[in-house]
């Protein structure tokens, strides 16, 4: 469809240009001048950072914090986190040592009966043991597929539907909204955190920043650092309104979310 | 919808479906009005307590214009380098000058791989392309997965709310709806939403192609945002092989800046929510390795009329919208006929004007004179597109069109009354002196068309407003 494209982009710079010639048209000659700053910031390919007089903590906001030496990782955005995830309708604990996050695992466990999980390979999940954990609280732990060139995307899926437990690693955490950022992978299917019931994320307090727009320079530096195909920011459960207007948690994805902040 | 009388209004249902037969059929429709009364002002209340919880609306709302006015500024440049960026990352970009070429793409698409079942997210440029029958006519089946869509889907109805295509049905309606077509049913709104869930779950895990739209693309960084609460739309471009976005041309920003400042506006305006349940950036098909997500990522760019409503001036600010629905949620017009009343690919304010700028001008026009210039959508508006003003366009150019809602006489004479208070009071006084008597001239044969314009005028009584309380004095 390249003729449509050329006709469709040729149409467009007839009409910009046209706009462009207008000056009685709209509002925009107020905002001319900045306009023109940020054509050029786009151009060259920096960030618009007008942005920071956003009233919500931006990265800068905790700066003193940060340069005061901090005793435990849970100062400046991380001192939110908490709150935002109980907001965000999300199960989560701080665990300061291997032993509460044997102890929370455990407890996750029988609170939900859980019998499989499928887990994502993430160098925070080896560092913490975790997958080991769940097994010995009697849970069967598959590993991710293989991405074998013959294994389509519905097998993989298929496979993964069964369990009932989904265990990922987040990359990074926004704390005003509670919100945990999965990448997707090789080792880190995205139907993991999608298809089981239960949802369980481990996470550094370290990575959590104050919020989207502090997080999405991040993004930015993720695409050009790491191609990956995706970022997911998942704010709680899966949830609905859309029948009377009912909040309904567990729409297609998980039902629950649990977050366990790996804090030593 | 009953409607046993409405229908005897001789300019409303002679010939075929017109704004003025369905905006009386639902004016018409007690339960109906109900619904889209108490649907409205909790969307409307959503917002409200959203934004009174931030102190700088007024900031962001200016943001959040600008990115969007820059847009329509660098279109051009801006899809190019999107385009660029997404092929770098082996995505293929397809553009598309009109609905007819966008569904040839998808379906070609479809065909050339296969594919037998295609799960879809809540999209309204698919409704606009009318996709779903489409690829049905190829032999497709096509499966909604948002909750809304589907319940319409199933209901064989279009999406009545841009944001909650369901709102017009009751859970009664819905158990109904589902006890049929599905053979299972549930009572309470978490069970009829396991209901759905059950039923598409195997719909996700074995469709050969995720249909979905696209709220925000990122040229610089080649990224497709997608914002969802359910979880459908990851599932539809988490299992199938292929995934096909589909936009129109304006939906595009320059930076991850740029998107921050619509994030700021979009959930808030459109749900009350600061953040989305899950947003989803998209910057290719699978890499080597994964063992899911689509192999192919495919985006269609629709023009569809676009490009020359760019070059309108006085209707080119409606292409700043996106899409939150704040507009249909203060509307009192919208409150009153619900969304299936429009006839367009969109309803509510935003959809007036869309059509207006879009669609055949018999089917635009009596929209544009529906609308009562009360000013809610463009005070609700977190981009400021000034809805009244665009409509008042529209509206002369129906009357040059000859589309006016008024014989060109009677037009005149209402012109000449309204630059002469004299003639005005005596005609309003005339008017007055009729009115009592049109109950007994309904009576009369012939005259059944006086007796629906009467059965259609609401009693005296306190009227809610049209915009909740807390939120004018901003």
């Amino acid at each position: 469809m390249s003729v449509s494209r050329a006709i469709i982009l040729e149409d467009l710079r007839r009409a910009v240009a046209g706009r462009q010639g207008a000056t009685d048209i709209q509002t925009v000659e107020t905002s001319a001048s900045t306009r023109q700053q940020d054509k050029e910031a786009i151009f060259v390919g920096k960030n618009i950072s007008s942005t920071s007089s956003s009233t919500f903590a931006a990265p800068t906001d905790s700066g003193p914090e940060a340069a005061a030496p901090a005793p435990t990782s849970f100062s400046g955005a991380a001192s939110d986190l908490l709150p935002g995830l109980d907001a965000a309708g999300v199960v989560a604990r701080v665990c300061a040592s291997r032993e509460d996050l044997a102890r929370e695992l455990a407890g996750l466990v029988r609170e939900h009966g859980l019998k499989s999980a499928a887990a994502w390979e993430h160098p925070l999940l080896e560092r913490l043991g975790a997958a080991r954990m769940l097994a010995e609280c009697g849970v069967a732990v598959t590993a991710p597929p293989e991405a074998a060139s013959e294994a389509d995307a519905p097998g993989v899926c298929a496979g993964i539907e069964g369990a009932d437990l989904g265990l990922c690693a987040a990359e990074a955490l926004l704390a005003a909204t509670g919100t945990v950022v999965l990448a997707p992978g090789p080792g880190r299917p995205r139907a993991t955190a999608l298809l089981p019931p239960v949802l369980l994320v481990l996470a550094d307090p370290a990575t959590a920043v104050a919020d989207l727009r502090a997080f999405l320079p991040q993004a930015r530096e993720w695409r050009d650092r790491r191609d990956p195909s995706g970022l997911f920011c998942v704010t709680g459960p899966s949830a609905t309104g859309d029948i009377e207007f009912v909040l309904v948690r567990g729409a297609h994805g998980p039902v629950t979310v649990a977050v366990l902040l790996a804090d030593y | 919808m009953s409607a046993p009388n409405s229908c005897s209004r001789p300019g409303a249902c002679a010939g075929p479906d017109t704004f003025a037969r369905r905006a009386s059929r639902a004016v018409g429709d007690p339960n109906q009005r109900a619904v889209m009364r108490r649907a409205v002002a909790h969307l409307a209340g959503l917002r409200a307590r959203a934004l009174a919880a931030i102190p700088d609306v007024e900031a962001r709302r200016d943001r959040a214009e600008a990115v969007r006015e820059r847009t329509l500024a660098n279109l051009p440049d801006l899809l190019a380098r999107l385009e660029e960026n997404l092929a770098r990352a082996g995505a293929v970009v397809h553009y598309a000058r009109d609905a007819a070429e966008a569904n040839g793409i998808i379906g070609a698409l479809a065909l050339a791989r296969g594919v037998s079942r295609v799960v879809k997210g809540k999209s309204m440029v698919t409704e606009e392309l009318n996709l779903n029958a489409h690829l049905g006519g190829l032999g497709i089946e096509v499966f909604e997965t948002d909750l809304g869509e589907y319940i319409v889907q199933l209901a064989n109805q279009k999406p009545s709310h841009i944001i909650s295509p369901a709102l017009h049905l009751s859970r009664q309606e819905v158990a109904d709806l589902f006890s049929e077509k599905l053979g299972r049913t549930g009572q309470t709104a978490p069970e009829l939403t396991m209901v759905a869930r059950r039923e598409l779950r195997e719909k996700f895990v074995t469709a050969g192609m995720g249909v979905t739209g696209v709220n925000v693309a990122v040229a610089d960084s080649g990224c497709l945002v997608l914002v969802e609460n359910e979880g459908n739309i990851r599932l539809s471009t988490a299992c199938p092989p292929i995934h096909v976005a589909v936009m129109t041309l304006e939906k595009v920003v320059g930076s991850f800046a740029d998107l921050a400042d619509v994030m700021d506006v979009l959930p808030p305006f459109a749900t009350g929510q600061t953040m989305p349940g899950s947003l989803s950036l998209f910057f290719g098909p699978r890499r080597p390795g994964e063992a899911d997500g689509p192999r192919e990522l495919h985006l269609v760019i629709l023009d569809n009329g676009r490009s020359g409503l760019l070059a309108d001036p006085a209707l080119s600010s409606i292409l700043r919208c996106i899409r939150c629905g704040a507009c249909l949620n203060v509307c009192p017009v919208y409150g009153t006929v619900g969304g299936h009343a429009y006839g367009s690919n969109y309803p509510g304010p935003m959809g007036t004007v869309l059509a207006g700028a879009l669609e055949p001008l018999e089917r635009s026009a009596p929209l544009a004179f529906a609308c009562t210039m009360c000013g809610a959508c463009a005070r609700a508006c977190p981009v400021r597109i000034d809805h009244p003003s665009i409509i008042l366009e529209l509206r002369r150019r129906a009357a040059r069109a000859g589309r006016g809602p008024l014989p060109e006489v009677l037009a005149r004479a209402y012109a000449f009354a309204l630059r002469h208070p004299l003639a005005y009071r005596a005609a309003v006084g005339l008017l007055r002196g009729v009115d009592p008597g049109l109950r007994k001239v309904s009576a009369l044969p012939g005259m059944e068309g006086v007796a629906a314009y009467l059965g259609q005028r609401e009693g005296l009584g306190l009227k809610p407003p049209f915009v909740p309380e807390g939120e004018g004095g901003q």
